[in-house]
């Protein structure tokens, strides 16, 4: 039903299916291969972003249906990736459509929002003990935020400790490279991708 | 030869005296005030609004009046004749409806915001929401009356300072199109969930069309020589949504709109960033005249203006595309081969209008921007003649 888009009818269907006692986990991982099936319609071109937003709130329903009955060890075992647009940009269309895949993809995510200073992205990635942080940038003039970024997890002792991928319209990798970020990412999709693997999962 | 004969030259394929130049944005209080023009009057209009009773109906008030408009574009207009950009704005839609705390709620149901940049102050008015939540908050909103006297208002005021100034800025009426109401009215979550019901799809889709079609019949009975459609159709990744959706609820309005305004001698440039690739021959059948910014930093490396312009180049005029990012962080040098090589490949036998590709934003330095300004005095005459 996720590539279906049925975003009307997919919490029943959950419910149903947990009352039938269907493991939790297991509609868990149908659901998320829905999510992989409508990633890859989009890549093809298949989908368009209108699609794979309606997919995520398709997720979105589900998951709500869902997430009291996960197990505290399913819900344990996902790792905290951070996610923020950078300071000065209040652009959220990227950053929403990546957590929602993040999500569907297993991991936790902390979305500090968007236009957020570095303070608070250094607080969260201690916190939570984060070792990916995930960077929107829309704006031309906002791009420098993320060297910023960079050096105030260098002065806090953190930033050999994480990775930082970044996203966004003026951006491609050199750029990324450039300002400090160690990968960059052309869409959500890629995102998902290029995050899993620096995190070696 | 004055603004409105260079840019319709061009828009006509053949050659004026130089190449015309546009932007659709130009927010840079350090640019401008380089060039001898205070940028303070938005910000401090602003700040004295804040502290009015009643904040909204005056400034209904001040968006109805002719001359106090004309006054308020006067600035504007001196600047980009200074930095020889032959085209003017006047903004005929997304006019407030409710002031709200740092911005407005606009007629579409879009809220808008002031966003500071901190290095020069540069104020932003950017999108931040849909005002709408459910298709049933929409059938609630009233709707924006094309006719509504403060349009017409807007328009005459802007070709009020156009004569003023002897012709040397066309002032050209700007609209809303059909895509970027629909979604930005509601946001793109709940927009999605409406494009999933096509009865209400249809029925946004169909209201924004309307009106935009009537608001080009009444601007180009008012001797409107071009109007320009704001209307992003994608992203740096692609279209919003299926080229399918586009030709089922939007390109039938665009077509609309370009055929009206042909009946009566008026011109559509067409402002679109993102990767259009797959709808850019839809664009071209709807008679669209010009086409803005073919943004050159989307991830497709096909979506490229000289490889478009092989193909197309007899079709549309191309307005654009100098990368704002080269803009903020490039070497001169790249500015000016980058220059060079639009005016060389593309402005031959006209169809094209210099342009950045997307705007020009407070991130620009003035080097890079009189690096633009040096090419394009330089080589930007007709006949062109640039050395490989």
């Amino acid at each position: 039903m996720i590539v279906e888009l049925d975003v009307d009818n997919i919490a029943k269907s959950v419910q149903q299916e947990l009352e039938k006692h269907v493991d939790p986990n297991d509609v868990l991982k149908a659901l998320t291969a829905g999510m992989d099936e409508v990633g890859r319609r989009y890549e093809q071109k298949e989908y368009f972003l209108t699609e794979l937003v309606l997919a995520g709130e398709t997720m979105k329903e589900a998951f709500d249906v869902l997430k009291p009955r996960l197990t505290v060890k399913e819900k344990g075992k996902r790792k905290p990736i951070v996610v923020a647009t950078v300071k000065g940009d209040n652009h959220d269309i990227g950053k929403n459509i990546l957590i929602t895949m993040l999500v569907s993809a297993g991991f936790e995510v902390i979305d500090l929002g968007v236009d957020c200073p570095s303070e608070k992205i250094v607080e969260a990635m201690r916190k939570h003990d984060a070792k990916v942080l995930a960077l929107s940038c829309l704006l031309t003039m906002t791009m420098r935020e993320i060297s910023v970024i960079g050096e105030a997890l260098k002065h806090a002792g953190l930033r050999d400790k994480v990775k930082i991928i970044v996203g966004g319209a003026p951006l491609n990798m050199e750029l990324a490279e450039e300002l400090g970020a160690d990968d960059y990412a052309a869409d959500a999709i890629d995102g998902v991708r290029h995050i899993k693997a620096l995190m070696g999962v | 030869m004055d603004a409105p004969t260079r840019v319709m030259k061009a828009l006509n394929h053949e050659e004026p005296d130089r190449v015309p130049a546009f932007e659709s944005a130009f927010t840079n209080n350090t640019i401008m005030e380089h060039y001898g023009i205070a940028a303070a009057g938005l910000s401090s209009g602003i700040d004295a609004l804040k502290h009015l009773p009643f904040k909204t109906r005056v400034a209904n008030y001040a968006m109805s009046n002719r001359s106090w408009l004309a006054k308020g574009m006067v600035n504007s207009y001196e600047f980009l004749r200074r930095v020889k950009i032959d085209i003017g704005l006047s903004f005929v839609t997304h006019q407030q409806r409710k002031i709200v705390e740092g911005g407005m709620i606009d007629e579409f149901g879009r809220l808008m915001k002031f966003e500071k940049y901190e290095g020069d102050g540069t104020l932003i008015l950017g999108y931040r929401g849909g005002h709408l939540h459910s298709f049933e908050d929409y059938e609630k909103w009233e709707r924006p009356d094309p006719n509504e006297p403060k349009r017409l208002a807007a328009f005459l005021a802007g070709k009020d300072v156009q004569k003023q100034m002897n012709n040397e800025i066309l002032s050209v009426p700007a609209i809303g199109g059909m895509m970027e109401p629909s979604w930005e009215a509601f946001g793109l979550e709940t927009f999605s969930r409406i494009l999933g019901h096509p009865k209400q799809a249809k029925k946004v889709f169909d209201d924004n069309g309307k009106l935009a079609v009537e608001l080009v019949k009444i601007l180009a009975d008012q001797g409107a020589e071009l109007i320009l459609v704001w209307d992003d159709y994608g992203f740096k990744n692609g279209l919003f949504m299926s080229p399918q959706n586009y030709r089922t609820y939007v390109f039938p309005w665009l077509k609309q709109m370009c055929d009206e305004a042909h009946k009566r001698d008026s011109r559509i440039l067409l402002h679109s960033d993102g990767d259009l690739m797959l709808i850019f021959e839809d664009i071209i059948k709807c008679g669209v005249d010009a086409l803005n910014p073919i943004e050159p930093t989307t991830a497709n490396p096909d979506y490229d203006i000289f490889r478009l312009a092989e193909k197309y180049k007899d079709k549309i005029t191309f307005v654009g595309n100098i990368s704002p990012v080269m803009l903020a962080v490039g070497t001169v040098t790249e500015i000016e081969e980058y220059s060079k090589r639009l005016i060389r490949e593309l402005a031959p036998g006209g169809g094209y209008i210099f342009s950045s590709g997307h705007s020009i934003n407070p991130a620009i330095t003035v080097d890079r921007w009189e690096a633009v300004m040096r090419v394009r005095e330089k080589y930007g005459s007709y006949p062109i003649r640039i050395p490989d």
